[in-house]
């Protein structure tokens, strides 16, 4: 049996105390055995939310798991493994041991290879900054006609013609780097988890890498496509995420859209907080959910509509 | 559309008075007069809190009498008569600067012919009431 | 149930007076809508000049022959009763709100409450207007306000003034509705 090393932060001690004796409780009955470790020697980090930011971002760059804990009305953050606290040992020993199959799948250090990632440097980049105060100074990204988007206090700010390129998917952001200049005089300003929204969209035609190809996901909320723009195959594929958990080969599956696509709109939905990872054991085919048949005359009604609508090409 | 006009504005006392005389009528049981946006104005009722259901449901069928009249070609509602398995019901338009209707829910004792005529003659009373 | 199988279906856009509803459904349908705006005496729920009592009626013709049946209900409570009425057989509903009314959020659960059961599960889409004006509430805080309900559905920042916007909420509305009924358009 494997054993792995794990670190947690961000808890009163008590709930440190607990956990740890639950560690103890799982031994023999989980996949692998957990010890607790310092921060530099774990394999897997056990964070409440509200830990030091700095200690997430560095940890984050390690390409290591993490396991949130968020309070009972906390809204999911973008990550693939996610409790919500209190935390009962069946869900602890559940979780542990989709991470411990996590870690035995090889393929997951291939996708942080450097090589054609770039997209996702971006946004690996915008995840580590996001939350930054002002205080701790701004950062920047810039594309490559020189149109900078600046990151602080929670807000994205650029002039109004970035921000419309942005909008439109016209935008190649590099990575955020810090900086001691200010935004540019005129520079509008918008709400982080938009730039993260458009920043995932930009993404790569492979999944994040901070997503589980084998996890199914399902929106917690539908983005505000009246606030960011829509595109039809956004629409759809949140429909299908509305309605079920849906792993991304289901959804490609179901909304026909194709898996780049659904990749995309995965990252944009886990960038902008909108999505929730859904233990395997839940996700269930489309074919067996789907409430009644579809009703006479459904499919070309439907289709007539978006032909009116102008939805069709 | 009438200039906008609260309710408290109208000789209520007076228009309930009138609406007394409807209770005459053998099988009345509740009279409203309410706004064409469905509030009472006055009412002459035995059961209480009825009226201001009455005023809002019957300010919804003026409006839709107004807009099937319309699409119909004729000119604006006038009246419409409702018959209940066990009842009837009439709403009248009010002639005058408010735009106003008359309700008056009667049982099976009514006699149509009579509720109309003196549903016309409470309408006549009220609209002068109102141009004064 | 609704008329898809006869080829026409109902939206319905509901929400609370000075939300826009009259205004969507002129933005959208093809035949002058019927409407039964009758002078408003309440201005102290809102300082609007007309109010809408009985619904609003537009229509589209589809391509294919299909009709799409528009209604508006009225907005204030005290006309409820019509709000089953038009709300009967609907294929989906639409909420509209206005992000500058206080008590929006309230108004929100209210409209939600009384046409989640009038529509198939899941077919409820709310637009919310004026959200960019001063004192305004976000999108955001709607969608966390359905969020903390337990309830699922679209919450988009909408101009009702604009076509485009109003077609963004039907389309929405089309797409959880095929998405509910099984199958992608193909």
């Amino acid at each position: 049996m494997a054993t792995y090393k794990i670190c947690d932060i961000g808890f009163a001690p008590d709930a440190s105390h607990a956990l740890h004796s639950m560690f103890k409780i799982m031994e023999g009955r989980a996949q692998a055995s957990w010890v607790p470790a310092t921060l530099d020697a774990a394999d897997v980090l056990l964070a409440n939310v509200t830990a030091d930011p700095l200690a997430l971002s560095a940890w984050s760059r390690s390409g290591k798991p993490v396991i949130f804990v968020i309070d009972e009305r906390g809204s999911f953050p973008p990550a693939p493994f996610v409790l919500r606290h209190p935390v009962r040992v069946m869900q602890l020993l559940s979780m542990l041991d989709n991470v411990t199959e996590h870690l035995r799948e090889p393929r997951r250090q291939a996708t942080v290879a450097p090589e054609g990632t770039c997209a996702w440097r971006v946004a690996e980049s915008l995840r580590a900054v996001a939350m930054h105060t002002v205080e701790r100074g701004w950062n920047v990204a810039e594309d490559a006609e020189g149109a900078h988007v600046w990151v602080g206090g929670g807000h994205a700010h650029a002039l109004p013609a970035t921000l419309a390129a942005l909008r439109e998917g016209r935008l190649a952001l590099g990575t955020f780097q810090p900086t001691t200049d200010w935004p540019a005089a005129g520079a509008e300003r918008l709400p982080v988890r938009d730039l993260a929204w458009y920043v995932g969209l930009a993404g790569d035609e492979s999944l994040a890498p901070w997503l589980d190809a084998g996890a199914a996901f399902r929106l917690r909320r539908w983005p505000d496509f009246g606030r960011l723009g829509a595109r039809v195959e956004l629409l759809e594929l949140a429909a299908h995420a509305a309605a079920r958990p849906c792993t991304p080969a289901l959804l490609a599956s179901g909304s026909g859209q194709p898996l780049a696509t659904v990749n995309r709109f995965l990252a944009a939905a886990s960038m902008a907080g909108l999505l929730v990872a859904v233990p395997r054991v839940e996700a269930v085919p489309v074919a067996s959910t789907a409430a009644a048949p579809p009703a006479r005359g459904w499919r070309r009604f439907v289709g007539d509509l978006r032909k009116h609508l102008g939805l069709v090409a | 559309m009438n200039a906008a006009m609260r309710p408290s504005r109208v000789p209520r006392e007076l228009a309930r008075k009138l609406l007394e005389t409807l209770g005459d009528v053998v099988g009345v049981k509740t009279v409203v007069l309410f706004t064409a946006d469905g509030f009472e104005v006055a009412s002459h009722s035995a059961e209480v809190g009825a009226p201001a259901r009455i005023a809002a449901i019957g300010s919804s069928l003026s409006a839709l009498g107004s807009a099937i009249s319309a699409e119909a070609g004729l000119a604006d509602f006038d009246c419409t008569t409702i018959q209940s398995v066990n009842g009837t019901i009439v709403i009248t338009r009010v002639e005058g600067p408010h735009a106003m209707s008359l309700a008056v829910v009667a049982d099976e004792a009514v006699t149509l012919g009579q509720l109309l005529w003196a549903v016309r003659r409470c309408c006549t009373a009220l609209a002068k009431l109102m141009n004064e | 149930m609704n008329d898809v199988a006869e080829g026409e279906f109902k939206i319905v856009f509901t929400g609370p007076m000075g939300a826009g509803k009259t205004t969507a459904i002129a933005a959208i349908s093809e035949i002058d809508p019927v409407r039964t705006e009758v002078a408003n005496n309440d201005r102290m729920s809102h300082e609007k000049a007309s109010t809408t009592v009985g619904f609003d009626y537009g229509r589209i013709t589809l391509p294919g022959g299909g009709v799409v049946r528009l209604y508006g209900t009225p907005g204030q409570p005290r006309f409820r009763f019509m709000w089953s009425i038009v709300g009967r057989g609907a294929a989906g509903a639409i909420v509209l709100l206005d992000a500058t009314q206080p008590g929006a959020l309230v108004q929100m659960d209210l409209f939600v409450d009384a046409f989640r059961p009038l529509v198939p599960e899941g077919a409820l889409v709310v637009g919310v207007g004026r959200t960019t004006e001063d004192g305004a509430l976000n999108s955001d805080t709607f969608a966390s306000r359905l969020e903390a309900r337990g309830i699922l559905a679209p919450v988009l920042s909408v101009d009702v003034r604009r076509k485009a916007d109003v077609m963004l909420l039907v389309q929405t509305l089309a797409c959880i509705l095929e998405t509910q009924n099984g199958n992608a358009y193909a």
